[in-house]
C-alpha cells in the first residue's frame, strides 16, 4: 500500500496552504495504475451517457417479434430480447437512466448525510447521541433492504427509487462525516475560532469542512457504485423503474425469465453494471490511498 | 464480558423498537386500501356489499385509530403474533416461521463459502504481497464486490446448471431430505459466498500486511517459531478482529443479497417472502418479515460485538 504525502490523520489547518500536498497528491495519483484504468472505464462511460442515442443502431423501445430472443449477430451485437427489442441500444440508453438515478440519489443522500453527520458530530450531549443512534440504525441494515422497504410504501417509479436509494444510502456518508467532525472538533484551531467568536457556520464551512472533505469525496465515489448496485437489484426484483424504460437492472429483469435459452440481457447488463461499479471502486480506491490513507480499511 | 454482552442486548433491543415505529408509521402512509386488496383476493368484487367492507375492517381491526392500531400491534407481536397474512390467510408468523430455515440454510451455508474462501485467499495474498498471485487475489476481489449478485448467480446457473448439469436451477430440495437440500443450496450458497468471500479476502489481505509488520511477528520468526504457526497463532489471530467485522457484516449482506437470490433460483425463503409482499401489498405480512430481517440484522450484530470483546480483551473494559 502506498504511503500518502498528506500522512496519515494530517488535519488542515485553514490557514495552512494545503496546495503543494494536493499537488503531490494529484501527481501520485498519475502513477496509480488501478485509478488510471478506472478513470479509463469512467470516461468511457461518460462517452455512453453523453452520447448514448447517438450511438445505439437501433430504438431501445422498438418491438420487432420476428426477431425476439435472438443470439449476438452483426445485426445485433448484444442480441435481442423477449420483445426483439435490441439489446446493445437498450444498454446504452440504460446507462443514461441508471446512471441519472444512481447519481441523483446520492446527490440528495450526500445532503442528507452532510446534514446529519455534521450535526450529530458537532453537538454535544443528548442531541449528537441521539442523532448518532438514529445512524447507528439504519447502518445496521443492508442498503438493498432499507431501499425494498421504502419503495414497499413509495410503489415503484423513477422518482421513488431515486427517494429509496438516497434514504438508504444517507447513513453510510453520515458515519463519515461524523467521524470526521468528531476528529476535528476538538481540535485547538476549531476552539481558537469558536472562543473568537466564530458562528456554527463558519466554523463547520472554514474549518471543518476542509477536512472532512477527502473521505466525504472518497465515501462519495464508492457510494455512487452501491447506488448503481442497489437501482439495479431493485429494478431486478420489479420494485424498480418501471418498464418500458430501459434500465440495467430492467434489462437482467426482463431476460432472467429466458435465462436458460437468451441469456444475453443479463449477461450484457450485468457486465455494464460491474464494469461502471468496478471503475467507480476502482477510482475510490486510488483517491482514499493518496489522499485519505487513513480509510484504507474501509 | 457478561455486563457488556448485556448493555449490546438492550441496545439492540431498543433498535428493533425503533424499527416497529418506523415500519408501522412507514406502513401506515402507503396509498392503497388493504381491505379492498383483501376482499379482490378472496372474491370477485360484484358480490362484495360496503357492509361488508365495514365488517371486514372492523375484523381486521383497522378502523380504530393509528395510535390504538400500534399499540394493538406491539401488544400482538410481545405475544408473538404478527397478524393474519391478507394474501395467504394464514398467521404471518407460522407463514414467515415456515420460510425461514430456508433463509438461515441459505445464509449459513454463504457463510461458510466465504469465510473458506476468503481468508486463505487474503492471507495468501498477504504473505506473497507484491507477487503476480496477490495482484490476480486483489483484482478477482475488487471485480467479485463490483459485480451485482444477479450476475455471479447467472454465470454459475449458466456454467454449473445448464452447461455441465451438475446442480438444479431452482427450488429448495424436498423437506427433511438433507442431501437434497444441499444439492439445491449449491449454487445459491456460492453465489452470495463469492460475493461475501470478495470482501473477506480484500480485509484480511490489508489485516494481516499490517500484523505481519508488528514487532510481535519479528521476534516469533526470529525465535524459530514455524513459519504456518506465525501466520496463524500470531497473525491471522491478531488479524482477526477486523476480519470478524467484516465476516459480520458480509452475514447481514447476505441476508439483504437473499431476496435477490431466492428470487434468481426461485427458492422460498423470507427474502423472496418480502418482494412477494411487497407486489402483493400484503402489509402484515411485509411487517413481520421487515421485524424478523430487522431482528436477523441485529442478532448478527450482537454477534459480531461479542466475538469482537472475545478476540479483543482491550475493548471489553471501555
Amino acid at each position: 500500500m502506498r504511503v500518502s504525502l498528506v500522512g496519515a490523520g494530517a488535519l488542515v489547518p485553514p490557514s495552512a496552504a494545503p496546495q503543494s500536498g494536493r499537488r503531490a497528491g494529484w501527481h501520485r495519483l498519475l502513477g496509480h495504475r488501478s485509478f488510471l484504468f478506472g478513470v479509463m472505464i469512467l470516461a468511457a462511460l461518460a462517452v455512453v451517457v453523453a452520447a448514448g442515442p447517438a450511438l445505439a443502431p437501433a430504438d431501445p423501445l422498438a418491438i420487432n417479434p420476428v426477431s425476439r430472443l435472438q443470439p449476438p449477430s452483426p445485426a445485433h451485437w448484444l442480441g435481442t430480447d423477449q420483445l426483439g427489442r435490441d439489446l446493445l441500444s437498450r444498454i446504452l440508453y440504460g446507462a443514461r437512466f441508471s446512471m441519472a438515478v444512481a447519481v441523483t440519489a446520492i446527490a440528495a443522500g450526500a445532503v442528507i448525510g452532510w446534514v446529519v453527520g455534521s450535526a450529530s458530530g458537532y453537538s454535544r450531549g443528548r442531541a449528537g447521541l441521539v442523532l448518532g443512534g438514529i445512524i447507528d440504525v439504519f447502518l445496521a441494515f443492508p442498503m438493498e433492504l432499507i431501499a425494498l422497504v421504502l419503495v414497499s410504501i413509495t410503489g415503484s417509479g423513477l422518482e421513488n427509487v431515486i427517494v429509496a436509494i438516497s434514504l438508504a444510502i444517507w447513513p453510510r456518508i453520515a458515519r463519515v462525516v461524523r467521524g470526521e467532525v468528531l476528529r476535528v472538533r476538538d481540535v485547538e484551531f476549531v476552539e481558537a475560532a469558536s472562543a473568537l467568536g466564530g458562528t456554527v457556520i463558519r466554523i463547520m464551512r472554514r474549518h471543518i469542512l476542509p477536512n472532512v472533505l477527502a473521505p466525504l469525496i472518497v465515501a462519495l465515489t464508492f457510494n455512487v457504485g452501491s447506488a448503481v448496485l442497489v437501482e439495479a437489484a431493485l429494478s431486478f426484483l420489479g420494485l424498480g423503474v418501471p418498464p418500458p424504460t430501459p434500465t440495467w437492472g430492467n434489462i437482467a429483469n426482463d431476460s432472467q425469465k429466458y435465462l436458460v435459452v437468451a441469456p444475453w440481457g443479463m449477461m450484457f447488463s450485468g457486465a455494464a453494471i460491474g464494469m461502471a461499479v468496478l471503475s467507480l471502486n476502482l477510482v475510490g480506491d486510488g483517491l482514499r490511498d493518496v489522499f485519505d490513507p487513513r480509510l484504507r480499511h474501509r | 464480558m457478561l455486563h457488556y454482552i448485556g448493555r449490546r442486548l438492550l441496545a439492540a433491543l431498543a433498535q428493533v423498537w425503533v424499527v416497529l415505529v418506523i415500519s408501522f408509521i412507514l406502513i401506515r402512509l402507503t396509498p392503497g386500501d388493504p381491505v379492498t386488496a383483501y376482499l379482490s383476493r378472496v372474491q370477485s368484487e360484484a358480490t362484495v356489499s360496503p357492509e361488508y367492507v365495514a365488517q371486514v375492517r372492523r375484523q381486521l381491526g383497522l378502523d380504530r385509530p393509528v395510535v390504538v392500531q400500534f399499540w394493538r400491534y406491539l401488544g400482538r407481536v410481545a405475544r408473538g403474533d404478527l397478524g393474519i397474512s391478507y394474501t395467504q390467510s394464514e398467521p404471518v408468523l407460522h407463514v414467515i416461521l415456515s420460510q425461514l430455515p430456508y433463509t438461515i440454510h441459505l445464509a449459513l451455508a454463504s457463510l461458510l463459502t466465504s469465510v473458506a474462501i476468503g481468508i486463505p485467499l487474503g492471507v495468501y495474498a498477504a504473505t506473497h504481497h507484491g507477487g503476480v498471485l496477490d495482484y490476480a487475489a486483489t483484482a478477482a476481489a475488487t471485480v467479485g464486490y463490483s459485480v451485482p449478485r444477479f450476475w455471479i448467480g447467472m454465470i454459475l446457473i449458466l456454467v454449473f446448471a445448464v452447461g455441465l448439469r451438475l446442480f438444479p436451477v431452482i427450488g429448495v430440495g424436498a423437506p427433511g431430505n438433507a442431501p437434497d437440500i444441499l444439492y439445491h443450496l449449491a449454487l445459491p450458497a456460492c453465489t452470495l459466498g463469492l460475493a461475501g468471500a470478495a470482501y473477506i479476502a480484500r480485509m484480511t489481505r490489508s489485516a494481516m500486511l499490517e500484523v505481519l509488520s508488528e514487532d510481535y511477528v519479528r521476534t516469533a520468526r526470529a525465535k524459530g517459531v514455524l513459519e504456518r504457526s506465525v501466520l496463524i497463532r500470531h497473525a491471522l489471530r491478531n488479524a482477526m478482529v477486523p476480519i470478524t467485522t467484516v465476516i459480520g457484516l458480509s452475514l447481514g449482506r447476505a441476508l439483504g443479497g437473499s431476496a435477490i437470490i431466492e428470487t434468481l433460483f426461485g427458492r422460498v425463503g423470507i427474502g423472496s417472502l418480502l418482494v412477494e409482499s411487497i407486489t402483493q401489498r400484503d402489509y402484515a405480512l411485509v411487517q413481520g418479515t421487515v421485524l424478523v430481517f430487522a431482528l436477523g440484522v441485529f442478532l448478527v450484530n450482537v454477534l459480531v460485538d461479542v466475538g469482537y470483546a472475545w478476540l479483543n480483551p482491550r475493548i471489553r473494559f471501555t
